[in-house]
């Protein structure tokens, strides 16, 4: 391959006795073009200053690359290995400073300020000039085909990039001190680090190249620099994982097709090095067949990529929806609570005064007169529970409902609010019981007051709901389970599965509440719910069916 | 992300090339057309009196 191009068959000789040819090819290209081929679509991808950077570091290591490699290739004449000799100090510190402005901008999000950009052209150009004026090499050295160094220029050139490398290191130490977010410090540290090492490789192996060159007699010192091309793939390999893991660069698809590219620079890259035709056959098929499988691959995970970037839009969409429902719920609770204290007054005034009408008060009443008061009675009466109910409603979801606590005995009041609503039990035909199959008070520590709302609440339902029959009211206790319950029995309507599922719920009535004629807003079961609920009780309701009878349970923990 | 000025960054822009550009082809002209460069043969003949024995 080489043939044609040979020059100097004594460099020639002399470089192969020192190196594979294979190895330097190896070793030089496939890195170059794949960090090449990484920059570039990272560029493509996302145009801004970030990414700019990084195309530049990997441009200048790419072409560094190709200069080193073929300054190696001594073969091709003394003028082509003077020339990229000279060329290669120039683009080396070209890479760190691109590598500063790449940390640097990835940090702060913002372009390098202009003085750096200055300070930075001012490191550079003494190099450059040199390289110009031919001072940076003193000679051709034609026994081994190299180029001879001036330690001057070389020396400036390691205090240059020595001072690239410790800017990076010094803003990044900067950030992450102050910096809180745990996320964006992680990222600086890897960003920082990743780059230090590829710098650092870089930059040893040159420093040893030239310690071994002027201070020990080792043979072959440059063979040493090749190792130096081992922090790129050490770069890309903390960057592929910045992308993977933080979604850095804006770039999803990269994780699989940064493997499909690797895969592909690796098998490809044997190709340059295979002679005999069996192994040419297989290493084409096997090309071939990672560019179809990553096709694959990368349209597979393109097409999941969509999908979960809809998902989160809807997602979004839901968010905002619900916070909007959220603020109209609110808005409806204080309108209902204004609403009902507005009302609650007149209530009871019109209350007050059909009652001492009818209890002649104000002197006998014509008998026609009196069931249409009586009305007036009853239904004023209903409304101001209902008010009542909207008011505690709006209380428990605005949370401006107040409990206070105290110990008393669950039984005792189970068995006081049995009394108290059984003549009406009674006037409607029905059996109210009570019974109560624990040995103690089964004190609890709750709000007694709004318990006793509770109770009568779900007595009160139970009532509604029954035509005929028996309501039960059972008082137990779990000593195991430390909790102490009142279980209301009825033989009434019942209810399905369904009803039973969202009985809980604001405003929700029984399917089969008119057949039985009830009035109720379908409150009272959702703020007894909320009340035990905010006091570590539960409420809960069961029923084998349609005609069957229910069964509520309402619970809270027993105090020692 | 900002960038600086426009003005400001065709100035570097051009700078950086101007730099690069430059040192190509001036190294060019030099080694390669004019092969103006001290081609040493042996350790007698070396630049700086430089110890060669280590090449």
């Amino acid at each position: 391959m080489f043939e044609s191009l040979i020059k100097s068959q004594y460099c020639y000789q002399y470089l192969t006795d020192q190196i594979s040819l294979d190895l330097l090819l190896y070793t030089h290209i496939p890195t170059a073009l794949l960090a090449l081929i990484f920059s570039v679509y990272v560029l493509v991808r996302r145009r801004d200053v970030v990414s700019a950077s990084l195309f530049f570091i990997v441009l200048c290591f790419s072409i560094w690359s190709f200069l080193d490699l073929n300054a190696w290739l001594v073969f091709l004449g003394a003028d082509n290995t003077m020339f990229t000799w000279s060329l290669i100090d120039l683009f080396g510190v070209l890479m760190f400073f691109f590598s500063y402005r790449f940390v640097y901008s990835f940090i702060y999000k913002t372009d390098l300020p202009i003085y750096q950009y200055y300070v930075g052209l001012l490191l550079i150009a003494p190099t450059a000039v040199m390289i110009g004026a031919g001072h940076n090499l003193l000679g051709y050295y034609a026994p081994t085909c190299e180029a001879l160094e001036n330690s001057t220029s070389t020396y400036y050139l390691y205090f240059a990039q020595a001072v690239f490398l410790g800017a990076i290191l010094w803003i990044s130490y900067a950030r992450v001190r102050v910096l809180q977010d745990v996320h964006e410090r992680t990222q600086i540290l890897l960003i920082a680090s990743g780059v230090s090492i590829f710098l650092l490789f870089f930059l040893t192996a040159s420093i040893v190249v030239t310690f071994l060159i002027n201070y020990t007699s080792a043979a072959n010192p440059y063979n040493y620099e090749i190792y130096g091309l081992f922090g790129m793939p050490i770069l890309l390999i903390y960057l592929g994982y910045l992308i993977v893991r933080y979604k850095a660069f804006d770039i999803k698809l990269a994780g699989a097709q940064a493997l499909i590219a690797t895969l592909l620079g690796l098998v490809a890259s044997k190709l340059f090095f295979i002679s005999s035709t069996p192994d040419l056959v297989v290493s084409v098929a096997t090309v071939l067949l990672v560019i179809i499988f990553g096709y694959f691959l990368v349209r597979s995970v393109k097409r999941e990529i969509r999908e979960k970037e809809r998902n989160e839009v809807l997602a979004k969409d839901l968010a905002k929806a619900n916070v909007r429902l959220r603020e109209l719920d609110k808005l409806k609770s204080e309108f209902v609570s204004i609403a009902s204290h507005q009302l609650r007054s007149p209530l009871t005034a019109i209350r007050g005064y059909a009652s001492m009408l009818n209890e002649g008060s104000f002197g006998a009443i014509p008998e026609k007169a009196r069931e249409p008061l009586q009305r007036i009675e009853e239904s004023s009466r209903f409304m101001a529970l209902s008010v009542d109910d909207f008011l505690n409603v709006s209380r428990i979801e605005s949370g401006s409902m107040k409990y206070e606590k105290a110990i008393f005995s669950l039984s005792k009041l189970a068995s006081a609010v049995a009394d108290d609503l059984r003549p009406a039990a009674t006037k409607k035909g029905l059996v109210l019981v009570y019974r109560s199959d624990s040995d103690t008070d089964m004190h609890v520590k709750a709000d007694e007051g709004k318990i006793r709302q509770v109770i009568q609440n779900v007595v009160d339902n139970a009532m509604k709901y029954t035509p005929k029959g028996t309501v039960s009211i059972v008082a137990q206790d779990d000593e195991k389970t430390k909790r102490a319950r009142v279980i209301v029995v009825d033989t009434g309507v019942g209810m399905s599965e369904e009803t039973a599922a969202t009985l809980f719920g604001k405003f929700v009535r029984a399917k089969n509440a008119n057949s039985v004629n009830v009035y109720g807003t379908g409150l009272g079961l959702f703020i007894a719910k909320q009340m035990l609920e905010a006091m570590g009780g539960t409420l809960t309701a069961k029923s084998d069916g349609e005609g069957k009878g229910s069964t509520f349970t309402i619970e809270l923990p027993l105090e020692a | 992300m900002e960038r600086n000025s426009q003005a400001a960054d065709i100035i570097l822009f051009v700078a950086f090339s101007v730099m690069i550009l430059l040192t190509t082809i001036i190294t060019w002209y030099r080694l390669v057309i004019m092969e103006n460069f001290r081609y040493v043969v042996d350790d007698n003949d070396s630049p700086e009196r430089l110890d060669l024995s280590t090449y």
